[in-house]
């Protein structure tokens, strides 16, 4: 049994802030395996952002994760290295792409410099060796023109070809993890079809684990192994990508995928489900379940009691309907 | 039991607010600045003589002493009287036989309270009425404390009122260019710019120069703060036009313009609004640079001039070197601007890192 | 020639924007954001726009609305039938006379009759009466309400500038609509930032209800909102549709919302209508292979999307090169030698679907 590549231990982050104190994440516990592609899904304010952050350690003041927390990769906890450490582990083996990829370049340099850099950081390339090796990364991610679009500006492109030279750079390392923080949330359809197809291809062929997140549960379909469903910084239900459509179990993902309109529905044939209330806000959560001021199978426990994350064979549900333990 | 409502609670200042009380200096500034502004309709009060009153045999004499013990006796405060020796060099000496008492509330020359109550009861001074000097005085033989406190009145009006109105014409122009655009709009700039590029000092003495001598202390009041606002308001107008610029296209004025509002209303309903802060924080940190302004024109005898005091005019007394060295008390004025601009800055700044929201506390 | 009283028919919309090359000086380059758009819309029916970034979808709803002024086209709304033929047979004549004389007679006529009929004519008093019948619903619901207002102003805003209230009838008037998009009326005086992107967005309904429209641009109405959140507002716009006969034009990029919402539906690309048809018929048999790619990558659920056997999928070309053939041609699997020569045009297929294609015609 291989040890999983990834794995997350009571992950607490929170915020302190003047007037209140948030917990954005609250002891999330999964793992990742190598090759595997995870979905994280969530909406606003789920925590899943603040997810993929604290697992490079990236929170800064006045976040901050709790000493509890563990994030093994590769059997070495990431919060309690030094800064020089993680840093090298930080582009090399662990590599995060973002949503707004014109955010993430410096305007004022060449993409083929911004590529070299990771490369010649990591990889202690000398500048000619690194732009070669930043010409074969855009070819791997079918830029045309490869050589030619080496020597543009970010600006110059446009933000499907950013995303994926952003890709290229996340890669130039042969990263056994990529974290991608909604990286097509901002593009179009088709474009967004494309960067997929390009990232199940690169994890195929090198076998590089994914945490995908996004707040598209229709989108995941074909594309992730797992998927996991967050909901006010708590997993609310974790298993297979086939099964989350097929049988769904947590009354939140049920009532997701009723509310989403799918193709092939027409206002005057269907009614559109539409989930009562809104999200929560952090600084007010409920106590019991955070999900029942909206669910429509509540009962009385779950005001009263949140659940845990219950184990049932390959899947997990927080939800007291799935309570193996007879009342 | 009372309930006591929170300073901007439930507004967009509240945490700026919390952020500001928790830098100290900045709340002593501000205090500091509060009690300066607020005693002015005092001066007349706090000040124990008037501006222009002389005693010609007290000619630049040395700040009494406060003593306490008289012959090892106390009897409270009191000063001793201080006798010309000298009239040439207003050499002083001090004769510890004539004892002046210091009193609070004391009765002295005649003025008028907040402007119009008349009244003669001052905060502090001699009883039995003799000169009392707490900052020594002039050459004419004035309290020089008391033409500081009444000098407070015209630097920090001037500075105020000439920030406030140098942001009032900046925001006219600067906004009515951004948002008409086009040929208007370039127009407008390009003579921002000439008017920025003239050298302001020259700009100045210019105004000034052509400025008529037989208006009224009033009108010439009036005169030198237009002087300082107006060349500074161009540059204002360029700040203020760009971010109308950017805050034209914004969804909500758009919206404003589909349901028929008129451009004059989206400027001041919807466009100025968003830059409150960024107007607050250059009227509180150009406060400063109109003080000086004024200061540095008075100095050269081209600001408020006889009978108005202010502190530059005071300054300008300090500009030979052979009265500074010999009475060294004539330099007050100074410490009163620096204290003053230097509030200014501390509470500006503090105000601006408070409204910064990336700003650490 | 028009047959029945349409409440939009939008003719020949064009927009082209200069590129500048610096400053002042434009090089003759453009943009070609529409070109050539035309589409009518029934009283009480919607009309889904879509397509992906750069299509000028947004561009269709602006122009609609003239916050941004076409080069050309028409806009009739809310007239009869008869009053358009009027126009266009007199342009017609017009075409045909020689005479110079009657053709300086037809052209007063028909400038006079343009500023009756044609929204794109209307005068600016004109314009603002007639605007408040045309709504516009944004996307982004941070930027579309004013922060420093409250609720209540920022619905009835358009109502009391144009004295369709009074100031005293405006909270009444808030709570009316309030009521309806489901807020409570605490909501009347707070701020937007103290809602969520939901509620926002429903505040902007009814800021757009509000001047009783008989037409809704939605310009991508529940693109920012959280998903469990979308079906929320979807369901409230088709129930306001049903109450207060409004027509929706709903422009979006995700096709399944599209098609839910819509009546019937246009699929742009480059700055033209590709496909128009009822919803049905193009989910059903979509004719135009740029809706055909759209729909093959567009998410659905429980259809397990095999990434690795997608179509060629390409880029969408740039506005500014124009080709002179068929926009699509580079991506199109199905091209003839005809469609890089010549543009193709909307043609009717079938009754009430028509493709812009030369593979259909």
């Amino acid at each position: 049994m291989q040890k999983p590549l990834l794995q997350v231990k009571n992950l607490t982050t929170q915020f302190f802030l003047i007037k209140q104190n948030i917990t954005a994440v609250d002891g999330i516990c999964f793992e990742l395996s190598q090759g595997e592609i995870l979905a994280i899904v969530g909406e606003s304010g789920c925590g899943k952002s603040v997810t993929s952050l604290s697992i490079m350690n990236l929170i800064e003041p006045p976040g901050k994760i709790s000493s509890e927390s563990e994030v093994l990769f590769k059997n070495r906890n990431l919060l309690v290295l030094d800064e020089k450490t993680i840093s090298s582990i930080r582009g090399s083996e662990i590599a995060m792409i973002f949503q707004e990829p014109s955010a993430s370049f410096n305007l004022l340099f060449k993409i083929g410099y911004q590529i070299g850099e990771s490369l010649r950081i990591h990889k202690q390339l000398k500048k000619d060796t690194a732009l070669r090796e930043a010409i074969e990364l855009l070819k791997k991610v079918k830029i045309s023109e490869a050589d030619k679009r080496v020597h543009d500006y970010p600006f110059q492109l446009s933000g499907g070809m950013l995303q994926r030279v952003m890709i290229a750079l996340a890669l130039s390392c042969s990263p056994s993890l990529l974290v991608a923080d909604e990286p097509t949330t901002a593009l179009d359809v088709t474009i967004q079809a494309q960067i997929l197809r390009l990232l199940k291809e690169l994890s195929l062929n090198y076998n590089m684990a994914i945490l995908y997140i996004t707040h598209d549960l229709a989108l995941i379909d074909g594309f992730a192994n797992n998927v996991m469903i967050m909901y006010a910084g708590r997993i609310l239900e974790y298993c297979g990508i086939s099964e989350i459509y097929a049988k769904p179990l947590h009354p939140y993902t049920k009532d997701l995928l009723n509310s989403i309109p799918m193709m092939g529905y027409f206002k005057d044939e269907q009614i559109l489900f539409s989930i009562k209330g809104s999200v929560p806000e952090l600084v007010n959560l409920p106590p019991g379940c955070k999900y029942a001021p909206r669910c429509s199978e509540v009962f009385d426990r779950c005001h009263k009691q949140e659940p845990s994350l219950f184990n049932l064979e390959n899947r997990k549900v927080r939800c007291w309907l799935y309570n193996k333990e007879k009342k | 039991m009372k309930i006591k409502k929170k300073l901007f609670h439930g507004t967009s200042l509240e945490i700026p607010y919390i952020k500001f009380k928790k830098k100290k200096f900045g709340v002593i500034c501000f205090y500091i600045l509060l009690v300066l502004y607020v005693s002015i309709p005092f001066e007349g009060f706090i000040a124990p003589y008037g501006p222009n009153t002389k005693f010609k045999s007290k000619s630049y004499q040395p700040p009494h002493r406060i003593q306490l013990l008289h012959n090892d006796e106390l009897i409270g405060p009191f000063v001793y009287e201080y006798e010309m020796v000298n009239p040439y060099f207003k050499k002083y000496m001090v004769n510890k036989n004539v004892i002046h008492k210091l009193g609070f509330f004391v009765k002295g020359e005649p003025y008028n309270l907040l402007f119009f109550i008349p009244t003669d009861i001052h905060l502090f001074g001699t009883v039995d009425g003799s000169p009392f000097y707490l900052f020594g005085a002039d050459r004419l033989g004035r309290d020089l404390f008391s033409r500081i406190i009444y000098g407070a009145k015209i630097s920090l009006t001037i500075g105020f009122f000439g920030a406030l109105l140098s942001l009032f014409i900046g925001i006219l122009l600067g906004g009515f260019s951004g948002y008409i655009g086009g040929m208007t709009d370039w127009f407008i700039m390009r003579t921002c710019e000439t008017v920025i590029l003239l050298p302001t000092f020259y700009l100045f003495l210019f105004l000034r120069a052509i400025m008529p001598t037989d208006i009224s202390p009033a009108l010439k009041f009036f005169y030198i703060m237009m002087i300082l606002s107006v060349p500074g308001a161009f540059g204002g107008a360029r700040y203020i036009r760009n971010w109308v610029l950017s805050l034209k296209n914004t969804d909500y004025v758009i919206a404003a313009k589909i349901g028929g509002i008129s451009s004059l209303k989206i400027i001041l309903k919807h466009i100025i609004p968003q830059i409150r802060n960024l107007i607050i924080l250059n009227i509180m940190l150009g406060i400063p640079g109109f003080v000086l302004g004024e200061t540095g024109l008075s100095f050269l005898n081209l600001g408020i001039t006889e009978p108005s005091v202010s502190w530059g005019m005071l300054m300008n007394s300090a500009m030979d070197i052979n009265i500074l060295i010999q009475y060294p008390w004539i330099l007050f004025p100074a410490i009163a601007i620096i204290c003053t601009v230097f509030c200014f800055f501390i509470f500006g700044y503090a105000v601006k890192d408070a409204l910064d929201p990336k700003a650490e506390v | 020639m028009e047959e029945k009283k349409l409440l939009i028919v939008a003719k020949n919309l064009v927009k082209h924007y200069p590129v500048k090359a610096s400053g002042f000086t434009f090089s003759d380059e453009k943009v070609h954001a529409l070109n050539n758009i035309s589409f009518s819309l029934d009283y009480k029916q919607t009309l889904g726009l879509v397509g992906e970034s750069g299509c000028g979808k947004t561009t269709t709803g602006r122009v609609i609305l003239r916050v941004i002024e076409p080069d050309q086209g028409r806009l009739y709304f809310d007239k009869e039938a008869d009053e358009i033929n009027r126009l266009e047979a007199l342009e017609s004549e017009l075409n045909k006379e020689e005479n110079l004389k009657k053709q300086k007679q037809y052209l007063k006529d028909i400038a006079r009759i343009k500023r009756e009929t044609d929204f794109f004519s209307y005068p600016y008093s004109k314009l603002r009466s007639e605007r408040l019948k045309m709504q516009y619903i944004f996307q982004d619901p941070y930027m579309s309400l004013n922060p420093k207002m409250h609720i209540n102003e920022i619905i009835t805003e358009n109502l009391i500038e144009n004295r369709i209230i009074k100031k005293s009838e405006r909270d009444k008037e808030a709570k009316k609509y309030l009521d309806i998009v489901g807020l409570s009326k605490d909501a009347l005086y707070k701020y937007p930032h103290e809602f969520s992107g939901g509620q926002r967005q429903r505040i902007n309904i009814a800021r757009a209800i509000a001047s009783n429209p008989k037409f809704i641009v939605c310009d991508e109405p529940v693109s920012s909102l959280d998903v469990s959140i979308q079906s929320q507002i979807l369901n409230l716009l088709i129930q306001i549709q049903k109450e207060f006969n409004i027509s929706y034009l709903f422009i979006a990029h995700n096709l399944a919302i599209v098609f839910y919402i819509s009546d019937y539906v246009a699929i742009m690309y480059t700055g033209r209508i590709v496909e128009i048809a009822t919803s049905k018929v193009i989910y059903h048999s979509p004719l135009h292979p740029y809706t055909k790619l759209l729909m093959s990558v567009s998410p659905k659920i429980g259809e397990k999307k095999d990434y690795m056997k997608l179509p060629f999928i390409g880029e969408v070309p740039s506005l500014i090169n124009y080709p002179k053939g068929c926009t699509f041609y580079d991506r199109c699997p199905v091209h003839k030698n005809i469609c890089s020569e010549e543009q193709p045009v909307l043609k009717k297929i079938v009754t009430e679907h028509r493709v812009a294609c030369h593979v259909f015609s």
